[in-house]
Parts: C-alpha cells; sequence; structure tokens
C-alpha cells in the first residue's frame, strides 16, 4: 500500500519548491473538502519505494487560527498512514520549532526538514544539525530546495520517519487540565490525546464540530468547565503558546549559533532586553527612550536644525532671493507680493515648501533617525510585547497592538496592518484608534518638536490626555463592538547595537519617501489655501469657524487655516501651528497661556481627522458605513476634547 | 534579504511588492513584512546610492 508522506511548515518556507522537486510533473490540485483551501497531491519515490506526497497550506500551528491552518490540522486528523515532512525556514527556526513541537505532541512521525540552509549560513547562522536530530529524535536534513540540494538524503531518510521525543512541560495547573481532558477523549482520533486536549483547552472552535461527531455532549461541556476553571489572567490559549515558546527557546539556544553581524546580545544587552519587556522595569526604560527621542527630536531637530533651515537659509536667504528673481523676470503680481502664488503668506515657496522642507523636513529626519535606531536595535518589538499587557485592560490584545505600533510610523499602512487581526472587533477597534489617537512619524515628530517649547507639565498636559483617550475610547469600544480579542505570541529579536549602515540607509529611504509622498500633498494644501485666501473665503471660514477655534479651544483666530490643512495631512496642520508659535519657542518667550494653546491644538490635531490616505484606506478596508461612522465620531470628539482640556488647563494649569 | 524590525522575520522584500488588493498599491514604496505586515520603506534611489557607498567604503578599508 503507498504510504503519504505530508509536507508541513509555516508560509513562505519552500514547501511547494520541495513539493515539486520530490513529485515532478503530474500533480493534482484540488479543493480541501467543504472549503476554497486548494491542497496539492503527487506521486514520488523516497528511497526504495513510492509515497504519496500531499503539500498543505502554510501554517504557524495545529491550534487553527485561519482556515487555511484549519485544513492543515484537518488533514493529519484525517489521514492515516502517514509521515510527516516538516519544512523549516532554516533562517527562522524559532517559529518552525514551535510547529515542530506542536507535531511532537501530536505524536505524528517526523522528518525535519531545515531548508534555505545555504541562506542561513550566508547570514552566520550555524544549527547543529546532530545535536537538534539528538534532541528531536528524528531525522534532520538541511536542504536548499530550489537547487534540488539534500534532496537524496531527505528521500532516503523519509522511512526512518519517528515521532519526535521533544515534549513541552507545561505548568502543573496546565498539566492536570491537560490529563483530565486526556482521560475524556476516546483513542484513534488520527492525533494524540495530548495534542487534542491542548488544542480543545486552547479554544479550538473548529475542533469542536470533529469532536462533537466522537465523543458525548457531557464530555464537551466537561473540556468547556475545565477551560473556564483554568482560564486565568491570561487565556489558556496564550498561557499555552507562552509555555511552548519558552520550552522551543531553550532548544534553539542549545542547537543555533551565530557569528559576525549575526551575533546574539552581549550579556548587558541580554539585561536590557528582558528588563525592557518587564511589565514594572520596561515603564523606565520606555520612558528614557521616549526621553531621548523627545530631546534629540524636540530640541535638536525642532530648534538647532529648523532655526538654520528655516532662519538662514529659507527667511533670510532662499525667500528673498525668490522675490528678486520674480521681481527680474517680470513676474505677475498674481504670484508675488503679499498674497501672492509663489512668495505670499500661502505662496507655494514662502509656505507650502518652508513648512515642508525648512520646518518639517528637519523634524521628521531626526525622528526618521531616532526611529531607525529603534528598529534596528530590536526595541520595537519589546515595546509591543511590553504594550501587549497595558492594552489587556482595554479589551485589546495580542496582534491588535502591532498595528497600533506600526501606527507610530505611518497610520494608512498600519490600517492596512489590521488584516492580520482574526476578529472584525479587534479590526474595527484598531481602525477606531488609528485614526483617532495613534500619531503617524512626521506627526509624532512635529508633536516632540512643539512640546519643546513648553514645560514638563504641560507636556505631561498632552501625553496624559492622549493615553486616556487611547485607553478610555478603546475600552468602551471593547465592550460596545461585539466579538472576541485574539491572542499572539512574538518572537522577540536579540537586542542589539544599531549597525550605523543600516540606520543611515533606513533614514535615507525614509526621508526619500517622505519627500515624495507628503510634499507634494504640503503644495497642494497650499494652494487650496491660497485659492480659498484670492476668493475671500479664508475670513469666511476664519468667521465660522470661530467660535470652534476661539470661542471652544481658545485659540488664536487665524489656526483655522491649520485645522483646514488637516484634512490633508494631521502633520501638516501641526507645522502650521508650529510656524505660529515658532517665534516664541524660538525666542524662549513662551507664556503660561501660549503653552495652553500649544497643548489644546496638539491635542485637537492629534485627534483630528486622519490624512486622505488613510481614509481611502479605511474606505477599502472597512467600508463605507464603518469609515463614515469613524469620521463622524473623530471629527467632533477631538474638537470636544480640545475644549475640555482649554477648559481644564485654565482652571488647573494657569 | 531582509529581517522584519518588528518580527525579526527574514525574507526577500523584493519579493514581496505591495498587495494589488491594497488600494495604494499604485507606486506605493512601502513593503510588508509577510509574518507580521510591519511596513520597511522600498530604497529609492538615493538609499541605493547610500547603500552602494557603504559598500564599497567597507571593502576598501576592509
Amino acid at each position: 500500500m503507498t504510504r503519504t508522506a505530508i509536507l508541513v511548515g509555516n508560509p513562505n518556507v519552500g514547501k511547494s519548491a520541495l513539493f515539486g522537486a520530490l513529485t515532478g510533473r503530474y500533480v493534482t490540485v484540488s479543493n480541501y473538502p467543504g472549503t476554497t483551501v486548494e491542497v496539492t497531491r503527487g506521486s514520488g519515490v523516497l528511497g526504495k519505494r513510492t509515497w504519496q506526497v500531499l503539500d498543505t497550506p502554510g501554517a504557524n500551528g495545529l491550534l487553527p487560527v485561519s482556515e487555511d491552518e484549519q485544513v492543515t490540522r484537518d488533514i493529519l486528523l484525517a489521514e492515516r498512514d502517514f509521515v510527516v515532512v516538516q519544512v523549516c525556514d532554516a533562517k527562522n527556526l524559532k517559529r518552525g520549532l514551535l510547529m515542530t513541537a506542536q507535531l511532537a505532541e501530536a505524536g505524528v512521525p517526523l522528518v525535519l526538514v531545515l531548508n534555505m540552509s545555504d541562506e542561513a549560513a550566508a547570514r552566520g547562522i550555524r544549527i547543529d544539525t546532530a545535536t537538534l536530530a539528538a534532541e528531536l529524535g528524528v531525522p534532520v536534513v538541511e536542504t536548499v530546495a530550489v537547487q534540488k540540494r539534500g534532496l537524496s538524503r531527505l528521500t532516503s531518510l523519509v522511512d526512518d520517519a519517528r515521532p519526535a521525543k521533544l515534549r513541552v512541560r507545561y505548568d502543573a495547573a496546565l498539566e492536570g487540565a491537560i490529563r483530565e481532558v486526556e482521560a475524556l477523549l476516546p483513542a484513534e482520533l488520527g492525533l494524540s490525546s495530548r495534542a487534542l486536549a491542548l488544542m480543545a483547552l486552547g479554544g479550538d472552535e473548529s475542533l469542536r464540530a470533529f469532536l462533537s461527531a466522537r465523543v458525548p455532549a457531557q464530555t464537551l461541556g466537561r473540556i468547556d468547565e475545565l477551560r473556564r476553571a483554568r482560564a486565568g489572567r491570561e487565556s489558556l490559549r496564550y498561557s499555552i503558546g507562552r509555555q511552548r515558546l519558552a520550552s522551543v527557546e531553550r532548544l534553539y539556544d542549545a542547537v543555533v549559533t551565530r557569528s559576525g553581524s549575526a551575533q546574539s546580545a552581549t550579556r548587558a544587552l541580554r539585561k536590557l532586553g528582558e528588563w525592557s519587556v518587564h511589565p514594572v522595569l520596561g515603564v523606565p526604560v520606555l520612558l528614557a527612550v521616549l526621553a531621548a527621542c523627545y530631546f534629540f527630536v524636540g530640541r535638536f531637530g525642532a530648534k538647532t536644525a529648523v532655526d538654520l533651515l528655516e532662519g538662514a537659509v529659507f527667511h533670510d536667504r532662499l525667500v528673498p532671493w525668490m522675490a528678486r528673481l520674480l521681481a527680474f523676470l517680470h513676474a505677475p503680481a498674481l504670484l508675488t507680493g503679499e498674497d501672492g502664488l509663489i512668495i505670499g503668506r500661502y505662496g507655494l515657496f514662502s509656505m507650502g515648501l518652508s513648512y515642508g522642507v525648512a520646518i518639517v523636513l528637519p523634524i521628521v529626519t531626526t525622528f526618521f533617525l531616532a526611529f531607525s535606531v529603534l528598529e534596528d536595535s530590536g526595541y520595537l518589538p519589546r515595546l509591543a510585547a511590553m504594550l501587549n499587557r497595558a492594552f489587556r485592560l482595554i479589551g485589546l490584545n495580542g496582534k491588535a497592538v502591532l498595528p497600533l505600533i506600526l501606527g507610530l510610523g505611518c497610520d494608512t499602512m498600519a490600517t492596512l496592518t489590521a488584516r492580520i487581526l482574526e476578529t472584525k472587533k479587534e479590526r474595527v477597534l484598531v481602525t477606531l484608534l488609528l485614526a483617532l489617537a495613534i500619531p503617524c512619524s512626521a506627526q509624532l515628530a512635529v508633536i516632540f518638536a512643539m512640546l519643546a517649547g513648553v514645560h514638563l507639565a504641560a507636556a505631561l498636559w498632552f501625553a496624559a490626555t492622549i493615553v486616556v483617550v487611547l485607553l478610555l475610547v478603546g475600552w468602551i469600544a471593547a465592550r460596545v463592538v461585539p466579538g472576541r480579542g485574539s491572542d499572539f505570541i512574538l518572537e522577540l529579536p536579540p537586542l542589539r547595537i544599531p549597525q550605523f549602515g543600516n540606520v543611515l540607509v533606513k533614514t535615507v529611504a525614509r526621508v526619500e519617501w517622505y519627500v515624495k509622498e507628503a510634499l507634494p500633498l504640503f503644495l497642494l494644501g497650499t494652494f487650496v489655501l491660497w485659492v480659498v485666501d484670492r476668493l475671500g473665503g479664508m475670513h469666511v471660514l476664519e468667521s465660522a469657524a470661530a467660535p470652534v477655534v476661539t470661542g471652544l479651544l481658545g485659540l488664536p483666530r487665524d489656526t483655522a487655516g491649520a485645522f483646514i490643512l488637516g484634512f490633508l495631512r494631521r502633520d501638516y496642520a501641526a507645522a502650521g501651528l508650529f510656524a505660529k508659535l515658532e517665534p516664541a519657542i524660538r525666542a524662549g518667550t513662551v507664556t503660561p497661556e501660549m503653552e495652553v494653546q500649544i497643548v489644546v491644538a496638539l491635542v485637537t490635531v492629534t485627534l483630528f481627522l486622519p490624512c486622505i490616505a488613510q481614509l481611502f484606506m479605511m474606505f477599502k478596508e472597512r467600508g463605507v458605513k464603518a469609515t463614515l461612522l469613524t469620521v463622524g465620531f473623530v471629527l467632533p470628539f477631538a474638537f470636544g476634547m480640545g475644549g475640555l482640556v482649554n477648559f481644564l488647563m485654565r482652571r488647573l494649569y494657569l | 534579504m531582509t529581517a522584519c524590525a518588528l518580527c525579526g522575520f527574514r525574507y526577500d522584500e523584493t519579493a514581496h511588492g505591495c498587495r494589488p488588493s491594497c488600494p495604494l498599491s499604485r507606486g506605493c514604496n512601502l513593503v510588508c513584512c509577510p509574518n507580521c505586515g510591519h511596513g520597511a520603506v522600498k530604497e529609492g534611489a538615493l538609499a541605493q546610492g547610500v547603500r552602494k557607498l557603504l559598500v564599497k567604503l567597507t571593502r576598501r578599508s576592509a
């Protein structure tokens, strides 16, 4: 009888390339019953006999969170007399070993393939395959599937597949629950009862249908009782994943060594890495990071660099030169003078380029530099892990934190990233919070710059307001929007000293991107303002907005223009506010009254509508209704919160 | 090959362009990690120039 070799592995590890190399041309592709997920079957001679080979969809584990993963798990449940050929990406071995641990728990005969081993070696990653094979008790083969390297060794070892002896030891309470559930399950269900018990305790809804056909309803009820009884502050699914990862990390550390630039962190960096994810010690690390960004971006970027570019370069030289050039060319009055299109109050050169190049560019450049350092150091995933705990308090957990962290880079892309969330509830919540209270990198840079001009107490008013809004709105929304949250396990790369070359290239790439994406919008916004002004609409708009801008927010009347710019980009609005207050900030003559105005303006602009690109993304990803509801909430909320902060600060701060 | 700054996943950035379903995919300068979605800016001409210069300088000093 022909036995089956099932290829299993994470997405993008080269399973299909290996399948093609093992089976040749004649394969059948069909949808897995009841799904739209494709499964490919073929046959090939592995060792001395012919095998049926089955290629499964990429999966990160046997506790499925997607239809693809469910199909892979169901294949393992349904097939009989098979061996699993687990394909790992040798560069990302830890991720692969997480799957190995689950296959070991499932008790299936296994061969482990470390694919793309050439790329891993080129990156200084050395895997001690002999030790790994000994620890797992299964054959381990290094391959480069696209070059057909290592395939003859693999085919000769498929017959030697056996269950891996890696056994994750969970805490006593969990082990007790596993034993109880195991005792309730009949034998011969395809996978080991320990694996099925873990899936059931992890809350695998898709397994319920499978079990309900095989065990009495009372047994399912008893499993639910056990789940509820064992659920503590963290869900069982998360707890299982966390303890499994710890076990895998021990094995990984024993078999993987890195050399050269891939060298793992020194002891001091490891310690710092541990502190940065600690719920208590992580806070001072975060504050130190924020303080460093604040001084570098707010003091150096917003003062020294902006003074130089805006004052010495633009104001003192370029704008007068442009004025003289236009005069020399006998340019029409429409382009020059106080209301001219080029160098007027709303001139493309004197305002659009001046804001974009002389004010925002030096600020975002310093911020991008700081952000690239944080990225290259490996701090960002630690921040995500630490914030995961805080966000649990508001009903958001796990993967939902990732898009919020990504929003600090670009809210638009972060909105797209919300797709990785498994539940509609999380997607809607994250989209709302991104649109409402997560400033993008460019806006964050200008915020740092403006806060550098006020006292620490005023800066804390701003920070506290945004944090309270984020937590409060998230908490309320988590209760209003139906659905459940999902957990995640984030692999933490080692903390390391940032590489100069990486940081420089990343910063230059971001600045280049910013110049291409944002500057044209700055010029467009300036042009719109100029047209509105020429048509006499600015005065009308300022009058119309006066009850809100001057009455509710207590800001100067001409600040209305900045909010109009905010409809294009929030950072442009912040730049407009910065430009109005910059002379006082530069001269050090910011009064407490002005500090209140700065905080109120920043709160309003930070909570303001997302930029045009993000709005497009929201329409596409969340639909018209959800987007209009979000916008309908965000706009009045931003002005309302600005008004509230104005009211409170005038009573408590002045 | 690049390593994602958020999750550490190593992937070929040239093989992971924008998703066609993204409304901003046309002319987009970002590449997203296939594992966690973290967006990295695609290197433009200037950044590539800087990278080449760094490689040259590193080789010369070696």
